[in-house]
């Protein structure tokens, strides 16, 4: 975005926005069809999330091409999220390097 | 889908090129080729997304890979649309429903100077001399502490009139009563005060530094010029009486003066010079509502008083790029207002999370509907403000009800204008008082291109004075 410089705190918010792009990345629509979500998860249980064994699952095999990221551009997109329970927000989004 | 180009107002600053997005009030620098793609989309108005770049890129002769990518961040920006969605506001969120946490109290409807035009009939509000007793006073205090949020960790009072300054015994027992208050609730209490100066003392003087309190001492013009504005009752001069008395709060650098703008005192350039001259930290200058012909601006005025603005402003900026703060409100503002992106629903905070306390217990949608009974909002007497009435009022006097703004680039900056002006003028608060607007967008165009002359010659002075976080130290 070199050609067009957000100037004041509003373009800068919302330039900071477009940057953290979703390109071929729906995952919050693919996340909103698995129960019961990780946050229902206890200390007994610390890594409930069904996302994480769903998406590994359907990384490969998933027919529907928004629920999985570009994996040629962003092979190592997983590897922001260490720890499902704390690092979770990172698997919505993929940044913008380009 | 077709894209379209969204609003935007192109402003060019010393050969660089900008562009205002209205609906989110954002503001950016653009290259040649940039500008040169938001105008060949307009040009081509009908071309659907698909064939774009190649069109653009044959209108303007640049190569089409470029012109792919700036079209993509242009859509992310928002400055190209879906034509369907063009001019879809984003405007900031209103505290709405949330407790009061400003209050001004009149705490003398009485005056001794005798302004020809005050909108107050030189402070009787159509009513007649009163002066708020302390029990009604401190009644005022415990509601805005019993209805303010829990999280509001500030309060604020203002006193204000007619000449507040004619019953100090109640400003000064009342600002001991709510300090002890927000002591009590675990809050902070700031107190401000709009005064003629023509009663201040050295205790008076001594108590408002002390209670670091925001003075706006009201002043028009220097010497005779302000004495025909502001005459005692007798029609004896008040300037110099003035200046004497807030000499020690001058001194303390803790005085803003507030200039009211007529035909008689056009000169605002040496208004402010003299006053900044005299000490006052900062100097706002607003233009009179009289709906008197002997005073009010017409469209030859408001062109004088803009040449005098950009005067001053020219002064501001010189300042900056030098490091210093000039103490022109007026710019200081609007220059705020660009920096965060302002984009807003109303255009102050009156009756949401402000209202003016009268002496008989009525509350009002701010200082200057009191005495108009139509616009209380509640009372002492009934435990507080009439909820359905004030989100009724707010609804009312939202901006998206106003038609007259629907096509003004500056609407989410002015938001439909002074709810008091418009009720002067028209009648009714909802609708906009035209005279102001093309005086208003000259202003706030004069503003962006400020700005954007202040990044390019000291960047850092928009940091260090005018984002959120600077407080005065004076």
């Amino acid at each position: 975005m070199s050609r067009i410089k957000p100037i004041n705190t509003k373009a800068q918010k919302i330039a900071e926005t477009v940057h953290r792009d979703v390109r071929g990345y729906a995952f919050s629509d693919c996340c909103a069809s698995f129960a019961p979500g990780w946050e229902v998860g206890t200390g007994d249980n610390p890594d409930p999330c069904p996302w994480k064994h769903d998406l590994q699952l359907c990384w490969v095999t998933c027919y529907w091409m928004g629920q999985v990221p570009d994996t040629n551009s962003y092979g190592s997109w997983l590897d922001t999220c260490n720890n499902i329970n704390d690092d979770w927000r990172n698997l919505c989004t993929i940044p913008d390097n380009g | 889908m077709t894209l379209v180009k969204d609003e935007l107002v192109p402003v060019v600053q010393a050969g660089a090129e900008y562009v205002f997005h209205v609906p989110t009030s954002s503001f950016y620098e653009l290259d040649a080729t940039t500008r040169d793609v938001l105008e060949a989309v307009e040009r081509l108005d009908s071309v659907p997304d698909s064939q774009l770049s190649a069109a653009v890129s044959g209108s303007t002769g640049a190569d089409e890979t470029e012109v792919t990518e700036i079209l993509s961040d242009l859509v992310k920006l928002r400055l190209l649309v879906p034509r369907d969605t063009k001019g879809s506001a984003d405007t900031d969120p209103t505290p709405r429903g949330t407790g009061v946490r400003n209050l001004t109290l009149h705490v003398a409807h009485n005056c001794n100077l005798n302004c020809g035009y005050c909108y107050a009939e030189a402070g009787l509000y159509k009513g007649k001399a009163t002066l708020m007793s302390v029990e009604r006073a401190r009644e005022y205090v415990d509601w805005l502490f019993d209805q303010a949020d829990p999280d509001a960790r500030e309060l604020g009072v203002t006193f204000f009139g007619g000449e507040p300054l004619l019953n100090f015994p109640v400003v000064e027992t009342t600002v001991r009563y709510a300090q002890e208050r927000a002591q009590r609730d675990g809050k902070r209490v700031r107190f401000g005060i709009t005064t003629n100066g023509t009663l201040i003392t050295p205790v008076i003087s001594d108590f408002l530094r002390d209670i670091r309190a925001t003075v706006t001492i009201s002043v028009d013009a220097k010497g005779k010029t302000n004495d025909r504005l502001r005459p005692y009752h007798s029609g004896r001069g008040s300037y110099d009486i003035v200046m004497d008395k807030i000499q020690p709060l001058l001194e303390s650098g803790m005085c803003a003066a507030r200039v009211t703008v007529t035909k008689v005192n056009l000169n605002v350039v040496e208004t402010v010079e003299t006053l900044l001259e005299a000490g006052f930290t900062e100097v706002g200058c607003s233009p009179v509502d009289a709906k008197n012909p002997a005073y009010d601006l017409d469209g030859k005025d408001y062109a004088e008083l803009l040449e005098g603005f950009r005067v001053l402003v020219a002064r501001y900026v010189d300042e900056a790029a030098e490091g210093r703060r000039y103490g022109f409100s007026n710019i200081g503002n609007i220059l705020k207002a660009v920096h965060n992106g302002h984009n807003k629903e109303y255009p102050c905070g009156a009756g949401i999370q402000m209202v003016a306390g009268a002496p008989n217990g009525n509350m009002s949608l701010c200082h200057r509907f009191v005495g108009e009974d139509e616009y209380v909002l509640g009372s002492l007497e009934a435990g507080g403000l009439d909820e359905a009435k004030r989100k009724q009022m707010l609804d009312e006097l939202a901006l998206k009800e106003r038609s007259d703004c629907s096509k003004c680039w500056a609407r989410y900056i002015c938001s439909g204008g002074c709810h008091h002006v418009n009720f002067l003028f028209n009648g009714d608060p909802q609708k906009t008082y035209l005279t102001h607007c093309d005086w208003l967008r000259a202003w706030y165009r004069t503003g962006l291109e400020a700005y954007a002359e202040i990044l390019q010659r000291n960047p850092a002075f928009i940091n260090q004075f005018i984002d959120p976080g600077w407080v005065c130290r004076n």
